[in-house]
């Protein structure tokens, strides 16, 4: 929308417009259904195992490992609830700053949930008396390679090292759904049993996401009926939107060392610009343990529903937490996991830019925010 | 040659005005729907205008639309949410019955459920593809929980009598679900008339995008979500709506719900490509019921003829051998087995269906296709023509 600064790509990315142009013919004219056994079909079905070819050349895996999904929700849930459901008598484990979509299943399932470092990255020295406990009915261990809230990344070499150690018979899964823009995943998808992603994380369209499963590794449909993606996700494929993902993915592979440094500048002149104006910001988590393209600061004396409302008002589009429809509004359990006090917690300002981003953002960002606290503490 | 499209029961083209709103949600509509923001606020706003074409389509509250990704989602989440919930609300009900010729995607999940402690029934339908409402009766207990009965089938197209089988179910206290894919744009189906409790669509078989759908609730029907993590659809489907599929699922719904005068017309145009057929090649049998049958779909038996060599026979034409499933291998289907035909018969029937852009022209042309193709396999499997 012309005239608004978006500073909440990780709620959503707009479209890579080379990712809209590669969908719509099969949005229009090449709309078959993949599984027909026609040529028109044949057609579809060769197109998505190109866009599965793509992808897992992005991924470091093979295409076969490559299963397309209706969401990131949907990936992650499979993951947690499939494996589970494969493996019955064994548990869940995970950090507490996972996104809702792995948490959830693992509170549903009776899991373990493990503390974070105050950085909101996973306790290594939580994760292994952890599994030591569980011992062998740790089913799957879900650890997120970056941190929807606040951009922390974990090490997900180093988690899969203590998983294989500690629980060697455990599924290792990892929701990358914040992490394909920032993070070359061929050095993330080799140490994993499972991974997630989402195409409009990353310039593609909403309603499509990928579960890598690596060769061997058994789970439970979620969806069944239909037997689509070798039985492992029944469904019409959406042809067009794993047509966009592939693109969209394989443009931001091919962006990203280019556009890392130039992000992570804005990012810095972002926060330092709102620090400098204003006593009393704290950024929550230091930037080298961040993705570039994160901003989140504990700023006090405010209330971030109040002040979401002065910068909606000024046309800047932040978030308080996660976009999630029962979270925007209620206190982080990410902060929580980290220690921050509730009191702090109520201030929590989440920024994030993303391959669309300005200097004019930046700078709009920073006066928009900066008068709008300014406003809301002489109010208070 | 251009390839003549006959296989809209597997997936239909998106409208032209489907697919101009797509591209354009796309473009003015990037925000997340749950963001408190302008781009949120928009988003949301988009996503409950077709909420509202949605349920006008079937006769809903605007509420009871659960936006999915497809069908099969809404098939999975009705009766696996429904189970789940009904352990706590009335345990007791433990039968499931579902139609003999329903989609994999009910049939499937039914399978599951009988895993899960559930006592599921098929309930038999006759030659012609009808709901044998005697066998319906036989089962109906007190006990069970919910009767899930396709509107039309996928494959010959053979209508439901819904309100029937709803007021016999209704009778011992039981839920009925309805997978609608294949109804709708092509019958009405009213959710109140009909008397259905939950309903399943999806919009690529309506003219719309693939990858969205919905599951329509009716108020007081409990089923737990099966996708959890954000609490988006009431907490009943969590993920990040797909706003641009959710407005082109909104759009097909507006068209179909005003274009419903136009299956006479189409009606008309199967009728006749069957008469040609039946006037062009010998030992043609139709199958399905001759009349409670949907408008575009023509399902048919050539004796003698194997129907994968009479598709490759005719590559111009699109039409399919059973439903566009995983068919990496050719089975018999499913479908025609269940209603009392041989492997053989299921081995020589071919399914064409039509929309509204499948033009007189071409479906005469797709006509003598056949009949060649069929004169040809059977010449090389050596039939001989009674």
């Amino acid at each position: 929308m012309p005239g608004h600064t978006y500073l909440d790509h990780a709620a959503t990315t707009p479209m890579r417009p080379e990712a809209v142009a590669a969908m719509l013919p099969y949005l229009s004219e090449q709309f078959a259904n993949p599984s027909g056994s026609h040529r028109f079909a044949r057609e579809a079905r060769k197109v998505v195992d190109d866009a599965r070819e793509v992808i897992a050349n992005v991924l470091g895996c093979a295409p076969g490992e490559v299963v397309f999904t209706g969401s990131g929700t949907e990936a992650d849930n499979t993951a947690v609830r499939g494996t589970l459901a494969r493996r019955p008598g064994t548990v869940a484990v995970c950090p507490a700053a996972e996104h809702h979509a792995v948490l959830e299943c693992v509170h549903l399932t009776h899991g373990v949930v493990v503390a974070t470092t105050t950085t909101g990255a996973v306790d290594l020295a939580a994760l292994v008396p952890a599994l030591d406990e569980a011992g062998e009915t740790v089913g799957v261990v879900s650890v997120m390679t970056v941190n929807n809230e606040v951009g922390t990344v974990n090490d997900i070499a180093a988690v899969a090292a203590t998983v294989r150690a500690r629980a060697p018979h455990a599924v290792l899964h990892t929701d990358a759904v914040q992490a394909a823009s920032w993070l070359d995943l061929r050095a993330i998808t080799p140490h994993v049993d499972l991974l997630a992603l989402s195409a409009h994380k990353f310039g593609g369209p909403k309603g499509v996401g990928v579960l890598v499963v690596r060769d061997g590794v058994r789970f439970e449909p979620l969806l069944v009926g239909g037997g689509q993606e070798r039985e492992r996700r029944s469904g019409t494929h959406n042809v067009a939107g794993i047509v966009a993902m592939a693109e969209a993915l394989r443009l931001t592979d091919i962006e990203r060392a280019g556009q890392l440094p130039r992000i992570g500048a804005l990012r810095d002149a972002l926060v330092d610009g709102i620090v400098a104006a204003l006593p009393d910001v704290r950024e929550t988590v230091p930037r080298a343990a961040k993705v570039a393209g994160s901003a989140h600061l504990c700023i006090e004396g405010i209330e971030n529903e109040a002040l979401l409302f002065l910068l909606d008002e000024a046309a800047v589009c932040a978030s308080a937490a996660s976009a999630c429809a029962a979270g925007a509004m209620e206190p982080s359990h990410v902060l929580a996991a980290m220690g921050v006090p509730r009191s702090l917690a109520g201030g929590a300002l989440r920024l994030t830019l993303g391959f669309t981003s300005t200097e004019a953002d930046v700078a709009r960002g920073i006066d928009v925010v900066v008068q709008s606290v300014r406003r809301l503490r002489r109010a208070s | 040659m251009d390839t003549i499209y006959l296989d809209n029961n597997a997936s239909t083209a998106p409208d032209p005005l489907v697919i101009a709103a797509v591209s354009e949600a796309m473009a003015s509509l990037p925000g997340n729907a749950s963001s408190h923001h302008a781009f949120g606020f928009q988003a949301a706003d988009a996503v409950e205008r077709a909420r509202g074409s949605v349920a006008g389509l079937v006769g809903a509250r605007v509420r009871d639309v659960v936006f999915t990704s497809g069908a099969t989602e809404a098939n999975n989440l009705a009766l696996i949410g429904l189970w789940e919930a009904s352990r706590i609300d009335s345990p007791s009900r433990v039968r499931v019955l579902v139609g003999a010729t329903e989609h994999p995607a009910v049939l499937e999940v039914a399978d599951y459920l009988a895993t899960r402690g559930a006592l599921v029934h098929r309930v038999r339908v006759d030659s012609l593809g009808r709901l044998d409402l005697n066998d319906l009766k036989a089962h109906l207990t007190d006990d069970v929980l919910v009767v899930s009965v396709m509107a039309a089938n996928n494959e010959t197209g053979t209508l439901a009598p819904l309100p029937e089988v709803s007021d016999l179910a209704h009778s011992v206290g039981a839920l009925v679900h309805s997978d609608c894919t294949q109804a709708m744009g092509r019958v009405s189906v009213d959710m109140t008339r009909d008397g259905l409790d939950f309903m399943s669509l999806s919009a690529h078989k309506m003219h719309g995008p693939k990858g969205v759908g919905a599951l329509v609730v009716r108020r007081g029907v409990v089923v737990f979500p099966q996708l959890r993590g954000g609490g988006h659809e009431r907490g009943l489907r969590s993920g990040t709506i797909n706003t641009p599929g959710v407005v082109g699922l909104g759009v097909a719904a507006e068209l179909a719900a005003s274009r419903l005068g136009e299956a006479i017309a189409i009606r008309a145009m199967t009728d006749k490509f069957i008469a040609k057929l039946e006037n062009t090649v010998p030992e043609v049998e139709l199958n399905g019921h001759p009349d409670d049958r949907l408008p575009n779909t023509a399902n048919l038996r050539f004796v003698g003829a194997d129907a994968e060599a009479v598709m490759m026979g005719m590559p111009q034409v699109a039409c399919s051998t059973g439903s566009a499933c995983s068919a990496a291998v050719p089975t018999p289907s499913p479908v025609l087995l269940a209603m009392g035909k041989s492997q053989q018969h299921a081995a020589e029937s071919l399914r064409f269906s039509l929309s509204r852009t499948t033009t007189h022209e071409e479906l005469m042309t797709a006509a003598d296709l056949v009949r060649d193709s069929v004169a040809y396999v059977r010449s090389q499997l050596g039939h001989e023509v009674a």
